[in-house]
């Protein structure tokens, strides 16, 4: 499916939604729960405490989903209000270890996302789990939903500038990572 | 085309196991906030509310079927007719919730800030009709030979009353016609997002070179 498609597609369930449609907001969780869950997962390690963070997400969501203004901006919005949520639940816990900074500017590097072997996913997955938190999140988000820097950014409530550090450090670690797991496999 | 199931992202999402148990917790939760599924205490005084609404509604259309005998007795009948409509309005929306057990999805802001100004405004206006009205033109009565004595009173307090009422039916009105104006402005916006979609749809069926194919100069 397109881009454009997608997006079109995105803006219509956002204002089936704001019209009070109930089968477009299943509609609404089914398309992003999982993804959802899988971020959240890469920053809360206790299952329960998971799906707690996604339910409290949702609760969010449909409480203001009215106010969304652009509906171009749906899954910013969702991934930023799924942070805030993990935030307010490990307050002075992640918070700290995520608001660290890596402001140096890096080189452009070939995407890895489009990169990536399908067949090493379960690597991908398991060097996930072996980042340091700020790591794992703009991996995660890159991965699942290949945002652009800036909305990666305003997700994370950071600049431009941090974002394509930490991807750029984060890329070269989960190389690292892939290789340790692919030697310990043979 | 990229193949939807065969990206990466795919593969990742199915890597975690899921404890099916929180799971069920989560769906069920889930289900109760979309379908907005009440909790039986709600219920419950959502019906008792209602049967209140019904017993105050048999009272007033009691009172308004009573003749007064009193000089301001249709300004009193007219304020009871309205707080009438208004408690069947609220006893129905009440009673509805209580017995489906689902308070109802969308536009529950306006429909909740109107009913809030109105029943506010009817509530001060039942008060007004019921105990001071009556009472100041006893008190204007008994000190009629005072100078502007009787309609300085009776007039001040009308006006100052159709001034509250005034402002708070513009008020309700204004939010009424937000409301509507907001539903059509995204019905107008979903049809068009419709047009749009159905037209990205045909664009991905047709074969990259059918312009050509058709003749159609680049």
């Amino acid at each position: 499916m397109s881009l454009n498609k997608r997006v079109i597609q995105d803006e219509l369930l956002i204002v089936r939604c704001q019209q009070g449609d109930r089968q477009a907001l299943e509609d609404l969780v089914r398309l992003y729960e999982k993804r959802l869950l899988y971020y959240i997962r890469r920053l809360v390690s206790n299952e329960q405490d998971a799906w707690n963070i996604l339910q409290e997400t949702w609760l969010k969501v449909l409480r203001s989903i009215d106010r969304l203004k652009e509906p171009k901006l749906l899954t910013v919005w969702l991934y930023h209000i799924a942070r805030n949520t993990i935030m307010d639940y490990r307050r002075g816990k992640y918070a700290d270890i995520l608001r660290f900074q890596q402001d140096d500017l890096m080189p452009d590097t070939p995407d890895d996302a489009a990169s990536m072997s399908l067949e090493n996913a379960q690597f991908v997955h398991l060097a996930l789990g072996q980042l340091s938190p700020p790591h794992r999140e703009v991996l995660t988000l890159h991965f699942l939903e290949e945002l652009p820097l800036e909305a990666i950014a305003a997700i994370i409530n950071t600049s431009v500038g941090t974002v394509k550090s930490r991807l750029f450090y984060a890329r070269h670690n989960l190389k690292k990572q892939i290789e340790k797991e692919m030697h310990n496999e043979k | 085309m990229k193949n939807e199931k065969n990206t990466l992202r795919d593969h990742l999402l199915e890597q975690d196991d899921v404890d099916n148990h929180a799971y069920d917790q989560y769906e069920r939760s889930l289900r109760r906030m979309i379908h907005r599924k009440m909790h039986w205490i709600w219920r419950l005084l959502c019906g008792l509310a209602a049967l209140g609404g019904v017993a105050f509604a048999v009272s007033l259309i009691h009172e308004l079927c009573e003749p007064m005998h009193h000089d301001v007795e249709v300004f009193i009948k007219v304020g009871m007719g309205s707080l009438l409509l208004c408690v069947i309005f609220y006893t129905i929306l009440i009673g509805v919730s209580a017995i489906r057990g689902t308070v109802r999805f969308g536009s529950v802001m306006p429909v909740v800030l109107a009913g809030v100004i109105l029943s506010g405004f009817f509530i001060c206006l039942w008060t007004f009709l019921i105990f001071v009205l009556p009472k100041l033109y006893e008190l204007s009565q008994s000190q009629i030979n005072a100078p502007m004595g009787p309609d300085l009173w009776i007039i001040g307090m009308v006006c100052t009353f159709l001034f509250i009422g005034f402002f708070g039916v513009l008020t309700a009105g204004m939010t009424f016609i937000i409301h509507l104006l907001y539903k059509h402005y995204s019905q107008i916006q979903r049809k068009l997002l419709e047009i749009e979609l159905a037209i990205a749809d045909l664009s991905e069926k047709l074969p990259p070179d059918s312009d050509e194919s058709a003749g159609v100069p680049r």
